[in-house]
């Protein structure tokens, strides 16, 4: 049995009057031991799925459909007590913004210990040695567990927030764009400390971030996210050998292999919808080098080209025409011309 | 509950002596501002435009009379003079004799310097502990008609003149419904010898309620505003969000992480606003009769009683500093980002 | 009127700064004016809306006090039988009662409306501008003019407000004009340093970089680049300056070192206190209190408000 079950899950939002779903009908799994690379541009609800997850949705927000079963248990409704014992414990969160997560006016052996502490029984000179464990693990020294936030480097606080998600060695860790802060030298050599720690605890994971080449490298599946339902969803290997829908190529395109060459860099025109009023039919129909009629009026379906391989587009059998288009930069300026085109009519 | 009371004390050892060298740097530089202050205000008593010394020795008595004075109080050195006896007092403490009750100015306000103290800080006890709390249950209470109440209440008390305050404290809880005293510290015919014969007694306590209470109303809103402020915004933070994620419960997030970090800009205010503190004390001292500090420099300065006036100035300015460097000190150990 | 556009052109700008354009709200333009901002906030927010009329209300009686009062606020008032109106409680022709000596309390309630917006604005005015002043220069300049003009701020600091007053009071002449050179000596440092505060983040901007490149005065950076980036703030300040400055003026005439001549709301309550009849005469002591609050409390909420269009995060009062 799977670890984690999600299955068709909403996630609203009320916004002034109206209210927006930022998660539609999302479903997926994942077995102990596995990852799961989550990407998407900022607001496709990607970083909702792990709020959500948490249960840390913000005071306008909620879970309104679907399930997440966590080992057997199902997460949705569980009262707050029961959240609270599930943080950390079942699931651990590394937050998007290790800079600011750690509070100012405390020790961070004592931000561990804390966590600890509200989990188990243990002693508080268990917990401490439990801290220089995890500490040991992510390679900071163990008086580091004495100093405060502001004496330490962003790299360093971005491992000992690591740390702290490694406390309890949960089953399941989030990591909501770990390393954006960070400088590029700094980023790979921390994505892949979390690898290898997490292949030495065994725990799923489920990363989150907009660079898709991220998760090529530390992912063993991809969900592609727009507009807060999952446009393609598959191994990661099949994925990066052969992706279907035309976001995902557009997205391919946008962060290119170094290795292969490329002469043309590919961006994808336009902005994400206004989940406020969803379009009618597919979500990326607007900025879809592709689209025709069909797509602006009738959501998609989900395809399975491949076994393990889930899509959602109108066109799966096309695929091989969109893979070759989408190489070029000048289908891509088509949607360009065409967004501006609408603009003006709507405009006049 | 687990053993949560263990807390957190991991602490940096090496902060301690840098503590102490800054206390001791703050205490040099208060001796200095309180030379300075006495300086400005042995000027202003005598450099004022026409005769320095009328504000000083009533200049209707008869001349010859009127000399004897002056040179009984040394008004008739040079000004440089007069500095230098009046630094060389200043620093054995000796701030000269009153003219009014005809007894050394220190002695004098040693009598009321422990009646100011005690309202003071009962007062602002009261005030910022309830608007500590008062602050952080009105950001918890958000966007409630409650949080506007308490805010629009806030705001009144900050705006209500504290002498008008206790004028109608003293109509109400004195005068129509006789609870307490409406003014003094004691009864007459009580009379207490020690210390703790005078404060301590039930008596006392009595005659403290409504000039505390007064005080406390018009300290209340600076902490209990700010606390609101502070807290949301800190509430918005991703450390808050995290002590979340770690799972650890509400009350602890709130109490441990929120408002540990919300009192921060308290203790900053708090330090700044010991300056107008004060004059609500003199005002309520007014008010209330109680014989503290704040009232005999009013009276002094009625009855041209220059040297009282002087004095208890300058050892109200003092207050001020030691009210501005417990601050702080207090803020320096509450935020470990601080570096002396 | 050119200078007056180009004013509400450089608050538009920095408004439109400091919000950044994921914090406005949906459906609003970039080229909107402090004041419709300023004017949209108050159909939101009730307790503005109120603290903005009660203003207009205190401004109209202020100004037209003279006309509104129904007497002198010395004359006495008589019987017909002759004998003197003594404390007498409120009554069709002296709706806020008469005190001890038969004065019209009514009356002198409204002129000190006058009274205490004067004093008001005319401090805070002065407060502001020596406080803005100082705050740019330091702020600007750094290094030791920083160094020095701080430590001077520090030492007004460690002055207790109200004694210094007193004590002011009592060596020069008790008149409205000392009350307000008193107050301004005193209150200029809070100004100063909230101003030198916010100049410190504005020179770090690179359009200021560029100005000081591109080779532009000390002057004219401080006045045309940096001063229009701290006016929200300075009218900010200003308006707490404003009731700091009314209280102030109030307290001191209630201890009797305000301007004999000139009817106050705080003198009205020294006078009822001198009486001894403040225990009893309670039309007397109410009407001016409560009418300090009121105007202290609108302005309260319009300050409020004003805030949350210059900034939520920065006042810490």
């Amino acid at each position: 049995m799977a670890l984690l079950e999600v299955k068709d899950l909403e996630i609203s939002y009320t916004v002034g009057t109206g209210s927006l779903k930022a998660v539609d009908g999302v479903s997926f799994s994942l077995n102990r031991g596995e990852s799961l690379g989550i990407v998407g541009e900022s607001g496709c609800g990607k970083t909702t799925i792990a709020k959500g997850l948490m249960q840390l949705l913000p005071k306008n927000g909620s879970i309104s459909g679907g399930s997440i079963i966590l080992d057997g248990r199902e997460l949705v409704g569980l009262g707050k007590e029961a959240v609270r014992r599930m943080r950390l414990k079942d699931i651990a969160m590394i937050s998007q913004s290790a800079m600011n997560a750690l509070n100012p006016v405390y020790t961070i052996g004592d931000q561990l210990i804390e966590g600890i502490q509200a989990h188990t029984s243990m002693s508080r000179q268990e917990a401490y040695r439990r801290a220089v464990e995890v500490f040991e693990m992510v390679g900071l020294e163990e008086k580091r567990l004495k100093s405060y936030p502001h004496q330490m480097s962003g790299g360093m606080k971005q491992r000992a927030v690591i740390a702290m998600a490694l406390t309890l060695s949960p089953p399941l860790i989030i990591a909501d764009e770990p390393t954006t802060a960070l400088d590029v030298v700094v980023q790979d050599r921390i994505l892949h400390r979390i690898l290898k720690i997490q292949k030495e605890i065994n725990s799923s994971m489920i990363f989150i971030t907009h660079d898709i080449s991220v998760v090529s490298e530390i992912c063993d599946y991809i969900m592609v996210m727009y507009g807060g339902k999952v446009m393609e969803m598959s191994k990661t290997d099949s994925f990066f050998r052969k992706p279907y829908h035309p976001y995902s190529l557009g997205l391919q395109n946008a962060f290119p292999i170094i290795t292969e060459e490329m002469d043309e860099l590919i961006s994808i025109p336009g902005t994400p919808p206004n989940l406020l009023t969803p379009p009618a039919g597919c979500r990326f129909a607007e900025r879809c080098p592709f689209a025709e009629l069909l797509c602006e009026q009738k959501t998609p379906e989900y395809a399975e080209p491949e076994p393990g391989h889930l899509m959602m587009c109108h066109f799966p059998e096309r695929v091989e025409e969109f893979r070759d288009r989408s190489s070029h930069t000048a289908s891509w300026d088509l949607v360009r011309e065409r967004l501006i085109k609408r603009m003006e009519v709507s405009q006049s | 509950m687990k053993k949560n009371s263990a807390g957190m004390h991991l602490t940096d050892s090496k902060r301690k002596p840098f503590v102490i060298g800054y206390i001791f740097r703050r205490l040099l530089i208060m001796v200095i501002m309180i030379l300075l202050v006495s300086t400005m205000i042995f000027l202003l008593f005598r450099t004022m435009p026409g005769d320095p010394t009328a504000s000083m020795v009533d200049p209707s008595i008869p001349q010859e009379a009127r000399q004897a004075l002056l040179e009984r109080y040394g008004l008739h050195e040079s000004l440089w003079t007069q500095y230098k006896i009046f630094m060389g007092d200043l620093l054995r403490f000796d701030f000269g004799t009153s003219y009014f009750y005809n007894r050394p100015v220190s002695r004098v306000i040693g009598d009321r310097l422990p009646a100011t103290l005690i309202l003071m800080l009962t007062a602002m006890l009261f005030a910022y502990i309830i608007g500590v709390f008062g602050g952080a249950w009105m950001a918890w209470k958000r966007g409630t008609r409650l949080e506007s109440a308490g805010v629009a209440f806030s705001l009144v008390f900050r705006s209500a003149p504290t002498f008008w305050v206790g004028l109608m404290v003293i109509m109400l809880f004195a005068v129509r419904l006789g609870w307490f005293p409406a003014q003094g510290m004691r009864s007459t015919g009580y009379e207490g010898t020690t210390f703790g014969e005078i404060f301590l007694s039930l008596d006392f306590l009595r005659h403290l309620v409504l000039p505390a209470l007064t005080a406390g109303l018009y300290f209340l809103a600076t902490p209990t505003l700010i606390m609101r402020n502070s807290m949301l915004e800190v509430m918005s933070e991703d450390y808050i969000e995290m002590a979340h994620a770690k799972g650890l419960p509400e009350r602890r997030v709130l109490y441990r992480h929120a408002a540990r970090n919300a009192l921060l800009p308290v203790v900053t205010a708090g330090a700044l606003f010991v300056g107008a503190a004060i004059g609500g004390q003199v005002l309520i001292e007014v008010v209330f009769s109680w014989p503290g500090l704040g009232r005999e420099i009013v009276q002094a300065v009625t009855r041209s009683d220059y040297p009282l006036a002087q004095g208890s100035f300058i050892i109200l300015s003092t207050v001020v500093m030691v009210m501005n460097l417990i601050a702080d000190v207090l803020y320096a150990f509450l935020d470990p980002r601080i570096t002396y | 009127m050119q200078k007056v556009k180009q004013l509400i052109q450089y608050i538009t700008s920095y408004i439109a700064q400091r919000r950044g354009p994921s914090r406005r709200p949906a459906g609003r333009r970039n080229n909107q004016s402090f004041f419709s901002v300023f004017l949209s906030s108050l159909k939101s927010d009730r307790l503005a809306l109120i603290g903005v009329v009660l203003l207009v209300f205190f401004i109209f009686v202020g100004v037209f006090a003279d006309s509104l009062a129904p007497h002198g606020p010395r004359d006495r008032h008589y019987h017909d039988e002759g004998g003197i109106k003594r404390l007498e409680s409120p009554t069709w022709d002296h709706p806020f009662g008469t005190t001890d000596v038969g004065r019209d309390i009514f009356s002198q309630v409204i002129l000190g409306t006058r009274t205490a917006l004067i004093v008001g604005f005319l401090a805070a005015v002065l407060v502001t501008f020596v406080g803005t002043v100082v705050g740019i220069v330091s702020g600007y300049f750094g290094g030791m003019v920083d160094t020095v003009l701080m430590r001077i701020v520090d030492f007004f600091y460690a002055i207790p407000f109200i004694p210094f007053v007193i004590v002011l009071a009592a060596i020069m002449q008790p008149s409205l004009w000392n009350v307000i050179l008193a107050v301004s000596m005193l209150s200029w440092r809070t100004v100063a340093r909230i101003v030198r505060s916010q100049v410190l983040s504005i020179s770090k901007r690179p359009y200021i970089k560029a100005a000081k490149v591109a080779g532009a005065g000390h002057l004219r950076i401080m006045f045309r680049y940096i001063l229009p980036n701290v006016v929200p703030l300075v009218l900010l300040e200003m308006a707490f300056m404003v009731n700091w400055t009314i209280m102030a003026e109030a307290s001191i005439a209630f201890l009797g070192f305000g301007d004999p001549r000139v009817t106050s709301w705080g003198q009205i309550l020294h006078m009822n206190s001198v009486s001894g009849y403040s225990r009893v005469a309670w039309w007397w002591n109410v009407p001016p209190g409560v009418a300090i609050i009121l105007l202290l409390v609108s302005i309260f909420f319009v300050a409020r408000s004003l805030e949350a269009v210059v900034d939520p995060r920065l006042r810490k009062r």
